[in-house]
């Protein structure tokens, strides 16, 4: 394994999953997908993610209860539930459970890195600019996660 | 109606009842009971109407008490002979009437007919208004419900492609930041901007239709309209105008009735945006309500879609979906109140919103 984050990615949306995987691939995060809470449960099962990142409602096992499962499995993964505020019982116990972060979808890309950047903050990283500065927006500030042994920093 | 409560003359005696007057009015009563949808308006016009019946108008006046609160026939005076009867709603004693006459030989017998008939039919029609209103609250509940359940499936739905379409735009633009085209960027840009419009319509669809229960606390209405006003930007050719003293605070869901307010400012905006015009806000008390009302000058609404304001997704703008005006009235009628409009296209509109004034038991 190299200095990459990895990321798994679960939604039953097709060209979510895909066009997150680009985007995750390109910002340089190792990605692995799955189509189902069942499926994101059993790539979990064996392989270790530094982030999960998983649709709420998801057919067969939703989102709320892989996050459960995966939890059983590695107590110390960082989960990252995306909600299109569907269902508010799930919403709500999604909130309840208080273990996994919660973002809206369309989910913005940037807070979503940050929070990925945040949330593995207990895990050493280095956070640093795109070697590109000027090939984004000015109001935005690119990051690039990468992991890093000794230390946590972050250049903006 | 005649009520025969007074001594009959000695050359009235063999006379049948005095029928008449008091079919007409029971009728009269029965009639506005139909055409009144809220139990105070029906009281209101019940005192006068039992007042006509009388021998002699003039010199008589109703009262009738209907839980705790009391309506007088107009220019009440409490004559010196009056007869009283219980008002009944299913069973329960829900107030009583009083009738008062300054005529001679009134006879206030217990169990007069003519009165228990009246006070049988005041009673019976509040109940009917009473259950017209639930069942009328029910239906709208329930559309608002339907909406709601629709709004949260259809935006989930949309979220999705909308989460495919910023996706792809931020990939767009990856590729593009390489290939340092700043126009194209610029046009990702207005996509992404866009995606957010498109959420913003769906979280408002979302938020207009999940309402909770009010958490009443004192609220001091001026500073509440005040607060609205700040947060609305008034156009230049409108004149708001607020006269908002001499209200006692009341017991009311601020976030809510702010939301009410902020609406139906806004729409009064809205409807004098072209030609300009006036808007006044008063404050005010009248019978164990608080009332806030609001006029302007714009464009007034159509007699035929006045009814029709309060129904969700009824809209005549070309913005909007629909639904300001049925969660202002759900919210109002949640806080114990109710909302009201008079309006004549072109002529402006009137919005009212009553308050109790304490916290009904």
């Amino acid at each position: 394994m190299n200095d990459e984050l990895r990321i798994l990615i679960a939604d039953d949306n097709e060209d979510l999953l895909e066009t997150f995987a680009m985007i995750f691939t390109r910002r340089g995060f190792f990605v692995e997908t799955a189509r189902n809470g069942l499926s994101a449960v059993e790539k979990y099962r064996k392989h270790r993610y530094d982030v999960a990142l998983m649709d709420i409602a998801m057919p067969g096992i939703n989102g709320v209860e892989a996050s459960r499962k995966i939890k059983e499995i590695d107590p110390e993964a960082i989960i990252i539930l995306m909600t299109g505020y569907s269902d508010a019982a799930l919403l709500r116990l999604a909130r309840d459970e208080g273990r996994h972060h919660i973002v809206n979808k369309p989910v913005k890309i940037e807070q979503l890195i940050e929070l990925i950047a945040e949330a593995a903050g207990d895990q050493p990283l280095l956070v640093v600019d795109s070697d590109d500065a000027q090939i984004h927006e000015r109001t935005e500030t690119t990051i690039v996660v990468k992991r890093k042994d000794e230390q946590r920093q972050r250049v903006r | 109606m005649g009520v025969r409560f007074y001594k009959k003359r000695p050359d009235e005696d063999s006379r049948p009842a005095e029928t008449g007057a008091e079919m007409k009015c029971l009728y009269e009563i029965g009639r506005a009971a139909g055409e009144n949808r809220n139990v105070e308006e029906f009281i209101a016009k019940a005192t006068g109407l039992v007042r006509e019946a009388m021998p002699s108008p003039p010199q008589s006046a109703v009262r009738i008490t209907l839980r705790g609160r009391v309506y007088e026939s107009p220019g009440f005076q409490a004559y010196a002979y009056h007869i009283a009867e219980e008002l009944a709603s299913g069973g329960e004693t829900i107030g009583r009437v009083e009738i008062y006459s300054g005529q001679d030989g009134l006879c206030l017998k217990e169990g007069n007919y003519p009165v228990k008939a009246l006070a049988g039919t005041i009673g019976s029609a509040v109940r009917r208004i009473e259950l017209e209103q639930v069942q009328e609250k029910l239906i709208r509940a329930e559309r608002l419900a339907a909406v709601g359940e629709l709004a949260s499936g259809v935006g989930h739905e949309l979220r999705n492609p909308l989460n495919v379409i910023r996706n792809c735009a931020y990939l767009l633009k990856m590729t593009l930041s390489e290939k340092n085209d700043a126009e194209a960027i610029k046009t990702v840009a207005v996509l992404d901007k866009q995606v957010d419009a498109a959420n913003r319509i769906i979280t408002d669809l979302l938020d207009f239709t999940r309402i909770t229960p009010p958490s009443p606390v004192r609220v001091d209405l001026k500073t509440l309209i005040n607060e609205c006003l700040n947060w609305i930007t008034v156009p230049s050719q409108v004149n708001v105008r607020a006269n908002l003293n001499g209200v006692a605070p009341i017991r009311t869901d601020p976030e809510q009735i702010s939301r009410v307010f902020t609406n139906i400012i806004s729409n009064a905006l809205q409807a004098m945006n072209t030609r300009g015009g006036e808007l006044d806000i008063e404050t005010g008390e009248d019978a164990g309500y608080t009332w806030i009302r609001f006029r302007d000058t714009g464009c007034g609404i159509a007699t035929a879609n006045l009814e029709r304001i309060f129904e969700p997704l009824f809209t005549t703008k070309h913005k909007g979906i629909g639904l300001g005006l049925a969660i202002s009235r759900r919210l109002v009628e949640e806080n114990g109140g109710r909302i009201e409009v008079e309006s004549r296209e072109g002529e402006g509109a009137t919005f009212t919103v009553r308050l109790p004034l304490e916290k009904r038991s």
